[in-house]
């Protein structure tokens, strides 16, 4: 088992699942596709017969129902709904357009084919631009061939044809060609140094062999390809027609779409450089590289850029190919920019996915579905990303710090929400849009709205760290960390599916809630009431997404997990033989003491509101008012429990806080939830219910009191117990105790 | 300036100066020569825009090969345009055409696309000052494509020595 020592000199494996200019394409696929119905639906519309008529006759009735609002004072808010809703329904039932559809998936489908035939063109039209010349044979150039020919046994990259740039002056080459038929171009400067200085040729060469090594050939040229078909089919005529229609609101986003678009490129582009350069790097040494670079560039760090990811044009400086040679994680890093494309790209393409299944079915399924391809895609690119940050910390003993990530993925979630041309291309069929129909939502809303959203983006990328660490250490130990991540990625799915789906549909919700529904309540309670009460209107949901974030990360710390020693792909070198990666330390005790602690205080507070509720109804007149504000507060007394549950659960566990905290808040969910419904029957219930079925509760309700006040004293019994061990210096743990599963020892940490 | 029917081929005349100068670049010469022919002004000069694909190198290596392609073609746009002026003097022609057909040559000459001369028109003999024109336009263009100041003037002096041993002696040679 290898000490701390050993760790200096273990470098993070760049190349674990991977190089991810795949994935950074797949993403910019999907920025496209996601892109594309919104930017093409008004040209839809024009050509595509009827659907003007049908959109507008929809928009007109839903005007008119919101005009002609039936008068509903006096009935309870369930009432109104209901009626809203069959009124709705049944005046406006939204119409179906198959036209539309078809029209909108024959653009994508146009994108991707013209994109096909621009790859399959570039080639052919990089030689004829260049003047590209076969290089001259082996008699002519004998020690060009010669080097040339042992880099590729160094590499194993063999079937490659080599080309001469004959005027180009530059120590450069460029890896290029279809599949099958790959090319590298060296300038006639480059092999000028083939003799003149033989490593630097070789630093140049290693690097246009790894790019093929590396197989991003592909991506990179299906990058360029799919940006200019989107250009020339998608937004060049978008931006015509909204110059032309003289539409100042949606050529803002238009701009900013764009913008993100081209970023998702770049980076792309970018990040393939960093790959091979690393890729050489295992070849050679990083000093040939360094002086293949030359000394040009910005002086380093470019804290900047490393710390939020952000980067535009689509080549990295040399600067920060100097850095990333000298500091793999540098390769690995994700970080704002990176959160912000994947964010805005998520949601922008649920709101196209929405509009094509809403023209396509007449019944389309609800948020959470039409999220799902996009959640995977964006779990998919988090958990890859994140392992890799991971695998790199836990090598050279950083901490790992990935908020910037988190900030970047909220604050596209929300940017995603703005910038989609959909509110003033189309008719605003969605309540929040505020440009017809109902009013939007009043700034400071929005904003508390964004708020959560940025929040949610950093602890969801916070637990998804946790949830990696856990798993790391039995990753390590197999022969590929592929299905672990892959597993994670599944998990991570859903549990984005079902925040977001809440998320993002929580201000259309309080909009129309306060319209429709709670037409004279404040506005900033109805929001409140809405962000409460929604997850409570999804239990299943609610559930399975609490219960998720305890149970992925701690069942990695359970005994039958069994973690070996690291695998040679670790690292760079390969880690010695027996060393063990360590899991950060669990201590789910204690999530189950803070959720005892949060139990025994509703058990309490039910105690003393008891007998209240029944002074209440004796003394006051009339009943109902003193029992209904208990009946409220005895409702919020669950969720009351649950964040006090979570937050004894963070202050009590140091590391793994967000996974305690979850496990916390279950375990206080089913009796503090029971105990809430149970006051809340008896307040609502104490004197006017008179229904069996209502006289049947109140005796279970008397029926829990007493074993409610027997569970508060014992778990007042343990607290007493247990909290002088917790105080106790030395320490995570209370005392030491033989090794369980989830505190292994002897390891990198 | 008087032309004759002698012209030199300057892809010929090229190869020479190269073979004198940097004798190792010949291997290359005659592709690079096919694609400066065949190239826009804006390739011929070597400096390429990086485009997002390539590797990042920032040295740019002076090349004689290009440097003499270049300043060849230079020395051949040179002694064009002066027979050019010494045809419309000879044809009494108004000043003001002149203006115009110089300009228009200049507009061709300045164009990116326009393909390079391929051989060039020797006039039956030089004065010491049109040789000092020659030798400053062929100096400077190969200055310009990044030739050291002494190897320019070798480039320089290499043409001008094979122009005049091409040519009738001038008079006051």
């Amino acid at each position: 088992m290898s000490e701390a020592g050993g760790r200096e000199s273990l470098r993070p494996n760049p190349f674990v699942l991977g190089a991810d200019t795949w994935y950074r394409f797949g993403l910019l696929v999907a920025a496209v596709i996601g892109v594309s119905p919104l930017l093409t639906a008004p040209r839809g519309y024009l050509y595509v017969p009827g659907a003007l008529e049908s959109r507008n006759d929809e928009q007109a009735c839903l005007q008119r129902l919101l005009r002609e609002m039936p008068d509903m004072t006096g009935r309870s808010p369930e009432d109104r709904f209901d009626t809203m809703s069959r009124h709705v329904l049944e005046t406006c039932a939204p119409h179906v357009s198959i036209g539309m559809g078809v029209y909108t998936i024959a653009m994508i489908a146009a994108v991707l084919v013209l994109a096909l035939a621009i790859y399959w063109w570039l080639p052919r039209r990089l030689v004829r631009r260049r003047r590209l010349t076969a290089l001259p044979p082996p008699q002519t150039l004998p020690d060009v061939h010669r080097e040339i020919q042992e880099l590729q046994r160094l590499t194993g990259v063999g079937d490659v044809g080599f080309l001469l740039d004959p005027l180009d002056r530059r120590v450069t080459g460029l890896a290029f060609g279809r599949v099958g038929r790959r090319r590298v171009v060296l300038s006639h400067g480059l092999v000028r140094t083939a003799t003149t200085d033989p490593e630097r040729f070789r630093a140049v060469m290693l690097h246009e062999l790894a790019h093929i090594r590396n197989g991003d050939i592909d991506p990179t040229y299906l990058t360029i390809a799919v940006w200019r078909a989107w250009l020339i089919l998608v937004l060049a005529p978008a931006f015509l027609n909204v110059i032309i229609n003289q539409m100042g609101g949606v050529f803002w986003r238009l701009v900013v779409t764009a913008l993100l678009v081209r970023m998702v490129r770049d980076a792309t582009l970018r990040s393939r450089e960093h790959y091979a350069d690393a890729r050489a790097a295992q070849w050679s040494t990083t000093e040939l590289l360094h002086r293949a670079l030359g000394d040009g560039g910005r002086p380093l760090p470019r804290r900047f850029a490393r710390r939020w990811g952000w980067g535009w044009g689509t080549h990295p400086e040399s600067a920060s190919r100097r850095s990333a040679l000298a500091d793999p994680g540098w390769v690995t890093s994700i970080g704002f920019g990176d959160g912000l494309a994947l964010g805005t790209t998520t949601v922008y393409s649920l709101s196209s996915l929405t509009l094509i299944a809403g023209w396509l079915l007449a019944d389309p399924p609800g948020t959470a579905v039409h999220l799902l391809p996009f959640t995977a895609l964006l779990s998919c690119a988090l958990t890859f990303g994140i392992f890799r940050v991971v695998l790199a910390a836990r090598l050279t003993g950083r901490r790992v710090n990935l908020d910037r990530l988190g900030i970047g993925l909220g604050t596209g979630f929300v940017l995603g929400t703005f910038i989609t041309p959909r509110f003033g291309l189309l008719p605003s069929d969605v309540p929040i849009s505020g440009a017809e129909g109902m009013p939007s939502m009043p700034a400071y809303l929005w904003l508390a709205w964004a708020g959560l959203m940025v929040a949610g983006g950093v602890l969801s990328v916070r637990w998804i760290t946790e949830l990696l660490a856990t798993w790391l250490p039995y990753a390590a130990s197999r022969r590929s960390p592929l299905r672990m991540v892959l597993g994670c990625t599944v998990v991570t799915t859903a549990v984005l599916t079902i925040w977001l789906a809440f998320g993002v549909g929580l201000p259309s919700l309080a909009n129309m809630a306060a319209h429709m529904i709670f037409p004279d309540a404040p506005q900033e309670l109805v929001f409140l009431g809405v962000l409460i009460i929604a997850p409570v209107l999804e239990p299943l949901s609610t559930m399975t997404l609490v219960v998720l974030l305890w149970a992925a990360p701690l069942a990695a710390t359970m005994k039958w997990v069994r973690a070996g020693p690291a695998r040679a792909w670790v690292s760079l070198p390969p880690p010695p033989d027996g060393t063990r990666l360590s899991a950060p330390p669990a201590a789910p005790a204690r999530a189950v003491s803070a959720a005892l602690i949060a139990v025994s205080y509703v058990a309490v507070r039910s105690l003393i509101a008891y007998p209240l509720i029944l002074l209440g109804a004796v003394l006051l007149q009339p009943p109902r008012a003193f029992a209904g504000f208990l009946a409220l507060s005895g409702g919020f007394a669950g969720i009351g429990a649950q964040i006090l549950a979570v937050v004894l659960a963070l202050t009590l566990t140091r590391s793994l806080r967000l996974p305690h905290a979850m496990l916390a808040a279950t375990l206080a969910y089913l009796p503090a939830t029971v105990a809430a419904t149970l006051a809340l029957s008896l307040a609502s219930c104490a004197t006017t219910c008179q229904s069996p079925l209502a006289q049947m509760r109140i005796t279970v309700s008397r029926l829990f009191y007493l074993p409610g006040l027997a569970l508060s004293l014992l778990v007042a019994a343990l607290l007493i117990v247990a909290v002088p061990r917790w105080r106790r210096p030395g320490g995570d743990r209370p005392a030491p105790r033989p090794a369980r599963s989830w505190r292994r020892q002897g390891h990198y940490r | 300036m008087r032309r004759t029917d002698e012209t030199l081929q300057i892809p010929e005349l090229a190869r020479q100066v190269v073979g004198l100068v940097a004798p190792e670049e010949l291997p290359l010469f005659e592709p690079t020569c096919q694609a400066y022919f065949s190239s826009g002004r804006k390739a011929r000069s070597g400096r390429r825009r990086l485009t997002e694909l390539e590797f990042d190198g920032q040295e740019i290596i002076p090349l004689v090969t290009t440097a003499a392609l270049g300043a060849t073609i230079a020395v051949a746009d040179f002694l064009a345009s002066r027979f050019y002026e010494t045809a419309f003097e000879e044809s009494g022609g108004d000043a003001w055409i002149r203006r115009v057909v110089r300009r228009v040559l200049g507009f061709f000459r300045r164009s990116r696309r326009r393909p390079a001369m391929r051989s060039l028109p020797v006039p039956p003999s030089f004065s010491s000052q049109q040789l000092a024109e020659v030798r400053e336009v062929a100096a400077r263009t190969a200055a310009a494509l990044d030739m050291p100041p002494e190897k320019a003037a070798l480039i320089a002096d290499t043409i001008v020595g094979r122009l005049t041993s091409s040519g009738p002696s001038s008079p006051d040679e």
